[in-house]
């Protein structure tokens, strides 16, 4: 099921926005409202969030959703900068890298991979 | 898109290392699950969303990160800071006699105007206290500042005090516009125009004191 994760289907509108709010697969922390993100689909690396030492692992992930305005972000924290980029985690857990924001562009993109969607009316 | 937010607060922790600043905001855990990847690289700053009559408060608050061990702090540190926690332990006399030293240092490069607060913290450690609870509140007093004694790890009054400090900076800014005819929001606050999205899922007072009480001991 783990296809499910990414799978976008029901995940944005149709002017490609996120319907689902987003939260931390972890601990269940807001991350985004509802309406907040746009969806991008692009071939893009992040690191795995456990790695081996001296041997940076990353994968490969399709499907993002890419914010404007860090200050968009509910709860977020952002990684020391790293070649230009800061990662983003958890602002509750420190779990992550859930994405990573560009300090040239300003803009942040997040994993569908690496949050929990959920819906207004799970709730 | 239009702000979805009121305010935008930046907000600094500040005080000697150890004192338990990266305990109160950001959890360098030592828990296996957590990422080895991220705690090699370090935590810059947390945005953080909470609610305060109504209106929608980001904060956006930064730890020194170490910067305190060089005293390196500058003006560009302080830059756009409209709340300061000074931290002391309360374990710690030689701590809480740099707080002194911390007002100086803000007094020096910071905006004349920031709020601040004293913290006392590691307050679940009772037995092993050297600074009672009536010299923060002394030293506080001297300054005309607020105190607070807390535990990042019993989470006891963290919250709290993050609260409190950004209904201080609001409160402040609310009669800074008034006081100039209701025109633009001072001290770099973003107003949000009248689209406020009203949060439905505001971040829950126990998940924010939570956030804040995860902590090991520094």
């Amino acid at each position: 099921m783990a296809s499910s994760d990414y799978e976008t289907g029901q995940k944005v509108s149709a002017d490609g926005r996120n319907i689902p709010a987003i939260l931390c697969l972890y601990c269940d922390t807001t991350i985004l409202n509802p309406n907040a993100a746009s969806h991008t689909a692009q071939q893009l690396c992040l690191p795995t969030p456990t790695q081996k030492k001296d041997d940076p692992q990353t994968e490969e992930l399709n499907d993002w959703w890419m914010v404007e305005d860090m200050f968009t972000f509910e709860n977020i924290g952002f990684s020391n900068t790293v070649d230009g980029k800061k990662y983003l985690v958890c602002a509750n857990c420190d779990k992550g890298p859930v994405g990573y924001h560009h300090l040239s562009s300003k803009q942040s993109f997040v994993a569908l991979k690496r949050v929990k969607h959920v819906m207004e009316s799970d709730h | 898109m239009a702000k979805t937010y009121d305010y935008l607060f930046k907000l600094l922790l500040i005080g000697d290392s150890g004192v338990g600043k990266t305990c109160v905001l950001f959890r360098f855990s030592e828990d296996a699950f957590n990422s080895t990847f991220i705690s090699t690289i370090g935590i810059d700053f947390k945005i953080r969303t909470i609610e305060l009559d109504g209106k929608k408060i980001k904060l956006q608050i930064w730890d020194t990160a170490g910067q305190e061990r060089f005293r390196t702090i500058t003006t560009a540190y302080y830059r756009g800071a409209m709340g300061i926690l000074l931290v002391y332990d309360i374990t710690n006399d030689k701590s809480f006699d740099n707080i002194k030293n911390w007002i100086r240092n803000i007094e020096e490069h910071a905006s004349a105007d920031v709020e601040k607060m004293i913290l006392g913290n590691k307050c679940d450690m009772n037995d092993k206290r050297q600074v009672s609870r009536e010299r923060g509140e002394q030293l506080a007093i001297e300054y005309g500042i607020k105190f607070m004694e807390t535990s990042a790890k019993a989470s006891i009054n963290v919250e709290e005090a993050f609260f409190t400090l950004a209904r201080d900076i609001k409160t402040k800014m609310e009669k800074k516009v008034e006081a100039s005819g209701g025109g633009g929001a001072g001290g770099g606050a973003s107003k949000g125009g009248g689209h406020n999205i009203k949060a439905s899922d505001t971040p829950s007072k126990a998940s924010f004191s939570s956030w804040l009480s995860k902590c090991s001991i520094l």
